[in-house]
């Protein structure tokens, strides 16, 4: 048995967790800095990092608490050292290194978009659903938050290669962006969901860009500027969204959101004609959207392909799927030194 | 500043990890109570994140000490680089969690001012903080004769020859140069990026010196001599109140409140 702790400062999540042999979530802290972030309009990299510091060690004691394990029963400290906002992955990845040096653990430094798509493997323990079946590899994977739109082809989940990526935004950024533009706040992927329901998805045919026959990469800059223009008139700046009815605006949401989990399938489907796979995994905070996980599992059963998506709590960052990807990295044998860096990019 | 809760001295010779991560090139020190045992000095510049927890790893091993058996952490706790003291912080945080270990934040301005002999009469640390500021602090030399002693009305906090009158601060330094008793000593890198503002404060004064500068760089031997110090005086500080010394507001945080002192919220669409 293994019982793994994980850290996750990537970006303006605080998070820590332990999970059980790789799949069972016996705790998983999440301290958004949202409320931090708002008057900004997007998350400032210099607050985040200090908001980690005060709050990290409280949420490594709640996790350790909650799962009701002692530093002494684990097994290895997992910890995302790539891809984030520079400052945030240092507080997380030199706390780890500390807690791997002070309790004698294996380190275990893994890719935060990577963890994303292994977070459809995690079960929270002791909920009464039964445990799932773990995902057939090879698989086809889509993380899309408000960091990341990029398609993976996954032989395994220490083996994957990026197949595409957005040119501009990310998906999560253009919903952010989107929900500013109706006013709803921030952060706007669950507020754009929420208004999107009373509305009619075909009102408005905003444009899809494909970027090209071949391409596996996305582009939602065009999209943000349709409805930019939509709402504001042309130029963006003759009005506001208040010269649109309540009945207008939701019929923008759900267009916009619609457009962009119809670029998403075309996309996915595009991989999955070139790639031969067993299953799909979906991550990232929009696979939260409920039109986005409509869309892919209704193309997951016309292609015949089981598609699998995070339960809600994995979906955003969290510390879970950080702690699963150590485990799995660990038992194929592979240990990260004290001297592992952190590192912005993918 | 510092809230010190933990306030019982430390007496016997304690298991010493101290921190110098505040600048360019961070080190690292072991100590058993007021000795120096060994240092390491990181190879290059910014490689905080990579040295130093090797560094402790291996300075510790070497002293055949187990991590559970480090006592203390000293850390120069800022103002300085952000990134480069949050490191050395999170590293003492995590260590006491994990290990329950008594922690001391000691002032990056009088780790500098160790550095300075204590020749002139008064002595002023300078440390960029960008956008035409200065991190800074004053000392004045000891008087002959001055009470150290715990029972004095008003202990002065030694630090080598010097005592501090003021700061640490976010200041101007042409102001804060200005304002400075005579003679002078200034000590700092800070002395490279504001040339002209110390120009102009010191006019062609004879009073007003730059100590050389093979003394700016902050030394870890300071942050253990001066950590002891105030281990022995009992000024521990718990983990939650150990944080860097940042004296700066983020600048997205000093660019809103402008913003809204000027004329209100910014509108959302102004991201674009």
């Amino acid at each position: 048995m293994s019982l793994v702790l994980g850290i996750e400062t990537t970006c303006d999540e605080t998070s820590a967790a332990v999970v059980r042999d790789g799949r069972f979530v016996l705790s998983n802290v999440v301290w958004s800095q949202v409320a931090l972030h708002a008057r900004y309009g997007g998350v400032v990299p210099e607050i985040a990092a200090r908001a980690h510091i005060e709050s990290l060690n409280r949420i490594v004691d709640l996790a350790l608490q909650e799962a009701a394990v002692s530093p002494c029963d684990l097994t290895a400290v997992g910890v995302a050292n790539r891809p984030g906002l520079i400052g945030c992955l240092l507080v997380g990845a030199t706390a780890a290194k500390a807690f791997s040096f002070a309790w004698n653990l294996p380190l275990m430094c893994v890719d935060h978009v990577h963890a994303h798509l292994y977070s459809a493997c995690l079960f929270a323990a002791g909920s009464s659903s039964p445990s799932p079946v773990p995902p057939p590899l090879p698989a086809i994977g889509l993380v899309i938050s408000g960091g990341h739109t990029s398609l993976y082809r996954i032989a395994g989940f220490c083996d994957m290669l990026r197949l595409g990526a957005t040119v501009d935004d990310a998906v999560g950024e253009a919903f952010d962006k989107v929900a500013a533009i109706l006013h709803l706040g921030y952060p706007g992927g669950p507020l754009v969901d929420r208004l999107a329901r009373h509305g009619n998805p075909r009102a408005l045919e905003f444009p899809i860009s494909l970027l090209g026959r071949e391409s596996l990469d996305f582009s939602f800059s065009g999209l943000k500027t349709a409805v930019l223009y939509h709402v504001n008139g042309p130029g963006g700046r003759q009005r506001d969204v208040t010269a649109l009815t309540p009945s207008e605006r939701a019929d923008v949401a759900a267009s916009f959101q619609h457009a962009v989990a119809t670029a998403l399938a075309a996309k996915l489907r595009r991989a999955l004609e070139r790639h031969p796979v067993r299953s799909v995994l979906i991550g990232g905070g929009v696979a939260a959207n409920s039109e986005v996980r409509r869309t892919m599992e209704t193309l997951g059963e016309a292609l015949g392909l089981p598609v699998f998506l995070p339960a809600p709590p994995f979906c955003t960052d969290n510390a879970a799927m950080i702690a699963g990807l150590a485990a799995e990295w660990l038992r194929l044998g592979f240990k990260s030194g004290l001297d592992t860096p952190v590192v912005a990019t993918i | 500043m510092i809230p010190y809760t933990d306030t019982s001295p430390s007496l016997a010779p304690a298991r010493i990890v101290a921190i110098e991560t505040s600048s360019r090139i961070g080190s690292v020190a072991v100590a058993l109570g007021p000795q120096l045992l060994t240092r390491r000095r990181f190879s290059h510049s910014l490689r905080h994140a990579v040295e130093l927890m090797p560094a402790i790893r291996d300075l510790t091993r070497d002293q055949s000490w187990k991590p559970a058996d480090i006592e203390h952490v000293y850390v120069s706790a800022g103002p300085g680089s952000f990134t480069g003291v949050r490191i050395a912080i999170t590293v003492a945080r995590a260590l006491h969690q994990a290990i329950g270990c008594r922690l001391i934040a000691v002032p990056t301005v009088d780790v500098l001012a160790l550095n300075a002999p204590a020749q002139t009469e008064n002595l002023v640390v300078l440390l960029d903080a960008k956008r035409g500021q200065i991190y800074s602090a004053r000392y004045r030399r000891i008087l002959p004769g001055e009470d150290f002693s715990p029972t004095a009305a008003h202990p002065p906090v030694r630090i080598g020859g010097w005592v501090r009158t003021a700061g640490p601060l976010l200041t101007d330094p042409e102001q804060f140069i200005r304002e400075t008793p005579r003679p002078l000593a200034m000590i700092g890198e800070g002395m490279d990026y504001h040339r002209a503002a110390i120009r102009n404060a010191a006019g062609d004064s004879t009073a007003v010196a730059e100590l050389e500068q093979s003394l700016w760089p902050p030394r870890v031997e300071n942050v253990h001599a001066l950590g002891w110090t105030l281990a022995q005086a009992g000024k521990f500080i718990s983990r939650e109140d150990l944080l860097p010394i940042y004296l700066r507001k983020p600048e997205a945080e000093e660019v809103w409140e402008k913003k809204r002192g000027g004329g209100g919220y910014p509108a959302a669409t102004e991201s674009f």
